[in-house]
């Protein structure tokens, strides 16, 4: 086991580098990269476990060009995260007006905890990222992304807020997004809130697909830009323009 | 690695973040507090939409407190739909629907802030029992759109107020349900199995249908006999309308509609549809100052065949039906 009790400035990689698979953050420990985009704790080819007592942020994007914030953990291959502390998503990267063309590719924050079979317990606060203060689209973090998992939830989850400081805001971070996976919440969970001068849709609180069901890109227009924010990896201003 | 089953349960706060204020133009969309789309939620905590900005009147920033397309909601809680930024009222909806069937349990002490609407197609609407009776205020006005409404096996339910059915709409006890305000509409009441329902206020529903092909006790208690004017179908063995407060002591049945006689006077009227006569209803007293409604069989012939005999049931719509197999070739 790995014991982080001071102030650590890059990602750590479980099982990499002298890192054991289980990783323990004392409350006096932190984890906040500072290349941009980076995650704070990402697993390897097995599944990991993260106890969490003090700070795990993802780094921020570039404040030059279209880049997401960095995941606070990142599992692709499952694991066990414990969070009594606080861990966070980057702040995106910030786009401004393209060169020539007319997609957009916006940025969004990084999602506080992200991955495919994860059991979490939060006792503390997780939050996405929220969008960098821009003039275009960028949007906020989901608090968790979880597929094929499970979550219990006695603490705070929040998505990312979306700051905009001209009309075209992005979608603001959704509380959870969740596919196939349990939630049993007892605490709070919030979508985050379009902020600024954008007209950024709130995040939703908890969007939750369900077995063998359809993608929630069926959700119709009038409650599309809030729900239908899984795969926002690739936002068009056209989408941004038909949800106003 | 699978963990999920697509289960959410809420016991605390869930709610979607506000939507931005978009520089006086057309404000961005509040957050909807819960988007399901299949698998199991249940709720006994509280579900709430984001809150939104209107600069102008054709700008809805609103968006629902749940919005379901495809499984199943369970709530005894609050859910709320979002409400305008600055502003105490909700506007937008409780829980809306998408096109994919899906059904909302509402148990007892469940709360909406913002009307229901179902897409009109598919959605089920069930009155659960987990919590005990309950009461249901608002059906056919802040509660739509379902083409079919379920009360749960043995559960108790109290439609107040003024409820309405839509036509393809079917209610369907299977406890007790007690209309207690009134209910109407060109939608049809169904009773299923060892079901009373209680009309203590007014029922007006296009058809009341007993059940054809159910099995077990059906009692329809009507407080104000005289005012329902419903089609009353598949009423037969094992059913009993009590005419509260209605003696009667004789019955005459032509063209649809049964009038019900004291001392050979009208006393009061229930349109039923089927093959029926006089003779197939009863009349007993309800040892509560009015009436009890049965239907008798008719006495059948026995039929004999070189397979066996057998014995027809007490329907007339089974009549109808049985009058289509040949006879002496064993029929079932």
């Amino acid at each position: 086991m790995t014991t982080i009790s001071t102030a650590v400035t890059k990602t750590v990689f479980l099982g990499r580098g002298g890192i054991d698979t289980t990783l323990t953050v004392t409350a006096a420990g932190s984890i906040a990269p500072t290349k941009y985009g980076a995650a704070g704790v990402v697993g390897g080819a097995s599944p990991g476990m993260v106890s969490n007592a003090g700070t795990i942020d993802g780094a921020a994007g570039s404040a030059k060009i279209a880049m997401n914030g960095g995941d606070g953990i990142h599992l692709a291959h499952g694991g066990t995260v414990t969070n009594a502390g606080m861990i966070v998503g980057g702040t995106s990267g910030v786009y401004d007006f393209p060169s020539s063309g007319s997609t957009l590719v916006p940025s969004l924050g990084g999602v506080g905890v992200a991955g495919h079979g994860v059991t979490l317990m939060n006792t503390g606060s997780i939050m996405g990222g929220a969008s960098s203060i821009s003039h275009y689209d960028d949007g906020g973090g989901a608090g968790i992304d979880l597929h094929h998992s499970a979550v219990t939830n006695l603490g705070t989850i929040a998505g990312g807020a979306s700051n905009a400081y001209s009309y075209f805001g992005g979608p603001a971070g959704d509380g959870a997004d969740l596919k196939d996976t349990s939630l049993h919440n007892e605490g709070l969970i919030a979508g985050g809130a379009g902020l600024g001068m954008g007209n950024g849709a709130g995040g939703v609180g908890v969007a939750a697909i369900g077995v063998a069901q359809q993608s929630r890109m069926t959700v119709p227009s009038r409650v599309a830009m809030a729900a239908a924010t899984t795969s926002r990896r690739a936002i068009t201003r056209a989408a941004m323009a038909a949800a106003a | 690695m699978t963990l999920g089953t697509g289960t959410l349960i809420n016991n605390g706060l869930i709610e979607g973040g506000n939507g931005g204020m978009g520089k006086g133009y057309h404000a961005g969309k509040s957050g909807v507090g819960v988007s399901i789309a299949g698998g199991e939620a249940i709720n006994a905590g509280t579900i709430t939409a984001g809150s939104g900005y209107q600069h102008v009147p054709s700008n809805n920033s609103l968006n629902a407190g749940v919005y379901i397309n495809g499984g199943t909601l369970i709530t005894s809680g609050l859910i709320s739909g979002g409400a305008l930024v600055g502003k105490t009222s909700v506007v937008g909806d409780a829980v809306q629907f998408g096109t994919l069937a899906s059904t909302l349990e509402i148990e007892a002490g469940a709360r909406f802030d913002g009307v229901i609407v179902g897409d009109s197609t598919n959605d089920t609407l069930v009155l659960g029992k987990l919590n005990g009776a309950g009461t249901l205020t608002g059906l056919g006005s802040t509660i739509t759109g379902f083409t079919a409404i379920r009360e749960s096996l043995n559960a108790q339910w109290t439609l107040s107020g003024t409820s309405t059915l839509a036509a393809g709409t079917t209610l369907t006890a299977h406890g007790t349900l007690d209309i207690a305000g009134a209910l109407g509409g060109a939608g049809t009441l169904e009773l299923t199995r060892n079901v009373t329902v209680i009309a203590t206020g007014t029922l007006n529903v296009a058809a009341i249908d007993f059940g054809m092909y159910e099995i077990g006790q059906k009692t329809l208690v009507l407080d104000k006999p005289a005012e329902v004017t419903s089609t009353i179908s598949a009423f037969h063995s094992s059913d009993t309308i009590d005419l509260v407060g209605l003696l009667a002591n004789g019955v005459s049945f032509a063209n649809g509609t049964l009038t019900l006689l004291e001392n050979n006077t009208a006393v009061g009227s229930l349109a039923l549809a089927g093959d029926y006569s006089s003779a197939n209803f009863t009349l007993t007293a309800d040892l509560n100052g009015g009436t009890d409604l049965n239907f008798v069989p008719p006495k059948q012939p026995e039929q004999s065949s070189g397979y066996g005999a057998w014995h027809v049931a007490a329907n007339p719509a089974l009549d109808s039906l049985l009058a289509f197999i040949p006879q002496g070739h064993g029929g079932f």
